[in-house]
Formats: C-alpha cells, sequence, structure tokens
C-alpha cells in the first residue's frame, strides 16, 4: 500500500472513475479557488425524460471538487477522506443545464481540510450549497 | 416512475428488483430489495464506475450519498405511501470507514414525521450491518405539491 504515486492535479481526474464517468472537468482554478463542471447527460437525470440531473451525481461532483481543491493546496500528493460532508438544497437546478461547483478551502489544518461550496446551473443563483471537513495525509507516512 | 414501480410491488411479500426509470439509479446498479421481515434494504451493486480513489481503490464518496438519500427515500414511500417525491432539505454525512469495491447495503428510519417534514437517519453497510461504513441524517419537505395549501408567511 506504500509504494505508489499519486499522480499530479491534471491527470488527478483520469484515475477517478466515477468523476470520469460523470465527465466532470475543471474549468477554473486559482490558489484556495476551482470550480468543476458537471456535463449534462440524460444518464445523470433522477426521473427518465424530466431532464433534472440526481441529487447523487450533484453529491458526486462537489465531493469530487472538494477533493480536488484540498488536493492542490499540497506540492508533494496527499491521501484524502471525506469525514463528513453536509449538502442543503435550497431550489431546483434548472432541466437539462450543465451543473457547476465553486469551492473554496477555507481552511487546512495539519490534520483536517476545511471546505465549503455553492452549486449552480449556467449562470444563475446557487440552488445548493455544500461544506465538508477532510482528513489529509501524506503519502506514505 | 419509481412511485409507480413501488405500488405495483406492495403486494408482495419479499422481492429483489432493480429500480427503473430513473437513469441515474441504473448508473449506479441500485436495486430494491424487501426481506421476510419485511425490511425494505436498497442495494447499490458493485462496478468499476463507483471508484473514487484508485490506491487502494475505494468508493466515490458521490454514490454512497446518493445511495443514502435513496434509500431514505424508498423508506418514506413505502412507509407513507407516497406517490409524489418528497423534496430532499438537506443530508448530513458521515463517513466512517473506505468503501471497499464490493456491493452496498442501505436502509433508513424514519425518525420523526411531521406535518410538513420528515427526519431520517439512513446507514450504509457491506459485510458488517454493525459496521457501517457511512451514516446520514437527512430532512425531506413531504408536502404533496399537488395539493393546494394555504401559504403562511
Amino acid at each position: 500500500m506504500d509504494n505508489f504515486e499519486l499522480p499530479p492535479l491534471k491527470e488527478l481526474m483520469n484515475y477517478l472513475s466515477h468523476a470520469k464517468r460523470l465527465g466532470l472537468q475543471v474549468i477554473f482554478e486559482d490558489g484556495k479557488k476551482m470550480t468543476l463542471k458537471m456535463p449534462y447527460h440524460s444518464d445523470l437525470e433522477i426521473l427518465e425524460g424530466t431532464g433534472y440531473v440526481a441529487h447523487g451525481a450533484v453529491a458526486a461532483l462537489v465531493d469530487t471538487a472538494f477533493g480536488m481543491v484540498i488536493y492542490k493546496q499540497f506540492l508533494i500528493p496527499h491521501r484524502l477522506v471525506t469525514l463528513d460532508l453536509r449538502i442543503d438544497y435550497m431550489g431546483k437546478s434548472d432541466p437539462r443545464q450543465d451543473i457547476y461547483a465553486d469551492v473554496i478551502c477555507t481552511k487546512l489544518t495539519r490534520e483536517v481540510a476545511f471546505v465549503n461550496g455553492e452549486i449552480y446551473s449556467d449562470g444563475k443563483e446557487p440552488f445548493a450549497l455544500a461544506i465538508a471537513a477532510f482528513s489529509h495525509s501524506s503519502v506514505g507516512t | 416512475m419509481i412511485s409507480g414501480q413501488l405500488k405495483a410491488l406492495k403486494d408482495e411479500e419479499v422481492f429483489e428488483v432493480p429500480v427503473l426509470g430513473s437513469p441515474y439509479s441504473k448508473m449506479l446498479g441500485l436495486h430494491l430489495k424487501r426481506d421476510e421481515k419485511g425490511k425494505i434494504t436498497t442495494i447499490m451493486k458493485y462496478s468499476d464506475d463507483l471508484i473514487g480513489v484508485p490506491f487502494p481503490p475505494a468508493l466515490h464518496g458521490g454514490p454512497l450519498i446518493a445511495l443514502l438519500e435513496m434509500a431514505s427515500f424508498f423508506e418514506l414511500a413505502w412507509e407513507l405511501n407516497i406517490e409524489f417525491i418528497p423534496k430532499t432539505i438537506d443530508v448530513n454525512v458521515d463517513f466512517l470507514r473506505m468503501g471497499k469495491p464490493q456491493d452496498c447495503f442501505a436502509s433508513a428510519k424514519i425518525f420523526r414525521r411531521g406535518r410538513r417534514f420528515a427526519n431520517l437517519h439512513a446507514k450504509i453497510w457491506q459485510e458488517d450491518f454493525d459496521k457501517p461504513i457511512a451514516t446520514a441524517r437527512l430532512h425531506f419537505l413531504i408536502i404533496d405539491p399537488t395539493k393546494k395549501r394555504v401559504q403562511k408567511d
């Protein structure tokens, strides 16, 4: 379990099977902030034909975005584990629209990373808020 | 519709069926099971697409949150016999153990059902029911959107 190397950020998405399956893309990154996009696809619908993306897919988007923004804070690869994650759904997303997650790493301590984010569909007010805490440890220690 | 499928299952004592009419549930490989004791379990069949971290392979948090939410929805829809989709207000997930690359089982319990809101606790386990890999608290709005109501301020 010890002798492996974690990939750099740009290649990271290719290693995350589920993120790849959802077609997630990093469209903005700067310091402690990052934006991920989840392109609309009919496979993501919660009910066939309605165009509404499942909350589960939104959760996967947020969880991935949190992981990636924290991953980026370190110079060497770190192993990240989600401790807890909360999502508040304030409304509906727009049907058949791409979904975006703006995330920010608010605080990094020796053991824990705190993150929060807003989720919205094309240029609108956020329809969901998320907040999470991750444990981090450098690989091999 | 998912609730239509549930209605059709009401007459059956024991069943295990894939969740129909929901493309995302299909992607996750969700199945709905009812055992001899009448307990509803939602199963997420393992596939490589569910992996988050590859070294060592662990399930992605997203599908686990989705499973907790779907298990809660099925419990609500089954117990309350509702035909509309309740709105999720919030989901509070605690991740307790790494998700191994294998099937996941989830069940939910209604802790409080009020007139407007329902509070549920859900959990996911793999090999051992007493060693959950994730738990969650959820709130749902259970007002039927097709029924008119007087707006309160």
